[in-house]
């Protein structure tokens, strides 16, 4: 199983764009729904999460909004920029090269 | 506009810091709690949903850590904190402190004042009015290098047979000269007598650099035809506000040196610190015609073995180095067939001129390169041995964390 060490950090950038990408979601809810999505595989340490996304914010790629969550708590909701949606497109793209190069690899040889 | 954005971020999060701290310890808490909150609707202890959170996040410290750094303003805080610290430290070895303290002044001190120092001579061009068209003249022998020195009949060669120079004028290296002589009504007088330093100059030499009297003139073209004919000088700037107290009255005075009488026509500007290599202000110049009352016992005027002058050029505005580079490459062998020929004249292969600095290698010039080169070496060694105690001084910065955290 992928330990969060495992994860390229280009990879968990990638994640949280696109987890973010529908609806803005607070760290924890990120980190539920990678888990999720991914059947389990990608366990990210949650801890981890939260360099990422201050990185992401500081690079512009997303935004913060603090909002009451359903249960009346003050969490901190991240969502994409105009400019993360693009990166969100480069990197999907990049990675989707990537992997289909690895699987070709892996299954000729 | 990404980049706007970006700064602008940065420079919230500079002024924020603390209330962003503050906030990312909520977000955390909100995560935990979350999580906790799961865990127990999954069955767990309080205990143990508390625990497995913590695990399933990792180290909060550090991670918090990390965090902050994301915010791009650490380096400020590193240096804050080593600042804070070094602080401490000073203040508990007092006596260690001031030794270091001591030394970082004296090598930063050193090394402000050499640099200074050779940043006002050596780096600067010439003190003249058009720098970039003053070039030196150097002489290349078969085996290499031969030395920016020349002799009179061949400096009167180039400077009649060439075409790239407005002027090409000559200058000596400084020599001690005697004053003193009979108190008389129209000598100046001076407070300390002593020996003075002079430069022989051809009579085109200020003409040459563009540089104009303060008072009085400088040479005049019939000042360097004949010898004893002209005892004239030209004082420097220094010499005349230092050693004459400025007398306003001093042109036409007679300054007495080696037992000859030269008249005082003039007072060189107070910049024009001559164009010697190594640099350095003579008290007086003194026309080249002069030059076996200024250097008794020699001859230079028809002597083609002596080599004892400089050559400086001004270029002809317009011509580039390169230009008068060929011109030069043409004459020397010229001058080597001719009958005046001799020693090193007669195996010049080429001359090169390079823009005129006071760092000019060769001739009294090397000296003054070591001399340069030893200064820089020995304020460089004692910012290395500063440094070294202030290393020496300083705990690792990863120590003073680990004590913090």
């Amino acid at each position: 199983m992928a330990k969060p060490n495992d994860l390229v950090q280009g990879t968990l950038d990638l994640l949280i764009l696109k987890t973010i990408s529908l609806e803005p979601k607070h760290g924890w809810a990120i980190a539920k729904r990678i888990q999720q999505i991914s059947g389990e595989v990608l366990q990210v340490q949650q801890g981890s999460l939260y360099p990422a996304l201050h990185r992401l914010e500081q690079k512009a790629w997303i935004k913060a909004k603090w909002k009451e969550t359903e249960t009346g708590r003050q969490a901190k909701f991240y969502s994409l920029t105009a400019a993360g949606r693009a990166q969100l497109e480069k990197e999907a793209e990049n990675w989707s090269r990537l992997s289909a190069a690895i699987n070709l690899v892996v299954e000729t040889t | 506009m990404l980049w706007a954005r970006r700064f602008w971020l940065k420079l919230r999060s500079l002024f924020r810091h603390d209330r962003n701290a503050q906030r990312l310890d909520d977000e955390i808490q909100f995560h935990l709690d979350q999580q906790i909150a799961e865990n127990l609707s999954a069955g767990m202890s309080r205990e143990e949903a508390r625990y497995a959170a913590m695990r399933a996040f990792g180290n909060p410290t550090f991670l918090k850590e990390e965090t902050r750094d994301t915010w791009g303003w650490t380096w400020l805080e590193q240096i804050a904190q080593d600042l804070r610290f070094g602080l401490r430290a000073l203040r508990r070895k007092p006596g260690f402190s001031i030794l270091v303290i001591l030394a970082l002044a004296l090598g930063i001190g050193v090394n402000t004042t050499v640099f200074t120092a050779l940043d006002a001579t050596a780096f600067r061009p010439l003190p003249v009015e058009e720098p970039d068209l003053i070039v030196r003249v150097i002489r290349w022998i078969p085996q290499g290098y031969g030395g920016t020195l020349f002799s009179l009949p061949e400096y009167v060669y180039y400077r009649d047979h060439n075409d790239v120079f407005l002027g090409l004028a000559a200058d000596s290296c400084c020599y001690n000269v005697v004053y003193g002589g009979q108190p008389a009504a129209n000598a100046v007088t001076m407070h300390q007598s002593a020996l003075l330093t002079a430069r022989l100059v051809s009579e085109n030499y200020f003409e040459v650099l563009g540089i104009n009297a303060v008072l009085g003139r400088t040479f005049l073209p019939e000042e360097g035809q004949s010898e004893k004919s002209n005892p004239v000088a030209v004082l420097s700037y220094q010499f005349w506000q230092q050693r004459v107290n400025s007398d306003p009255n001093i042109l036409g005075k007679s300054l007495i040196l080696n037992a000859t009488h030269f008249t005082v026509v003039g007072i060189a500007p107070r910049d024009f610190i001559g164009s010697g290599d190594p640099p350095a202000v003579p008290d007086v110049w003194i026309p080249l015609a002069m030059q076996r009352y200024i250097v008794p016992g020699s001859q230079w005027m028809n002597n083609t073995n002596t080599y004892n002058v400089r050559m400086v050029g001004q270029l002809q505005p317009g011509t580039a180095l390169k230009r008068a580079q060929p011109v030069l490459t043409v004459l020397a062998p010229q001058l080597a067939h001719t009958p005046i020929a001799k020693d090193q004249t007669a195996s010049t292969t080429h001359l090169t001129v390079k823009r005129a600095s006071f760092l000019d290698f060769g001739g009294t010039g090397a000296e003054f390169a070591v001399s340069v080169t030893l200064a820089l070496a020995a304020a460089g060694m004692v910012l290395l041995v500063a440094c070294a105690s202030r290393r020496r001084g300083a705990i690792p910065r990863y120590v003073v964390s680990s004590v913090r955290s």
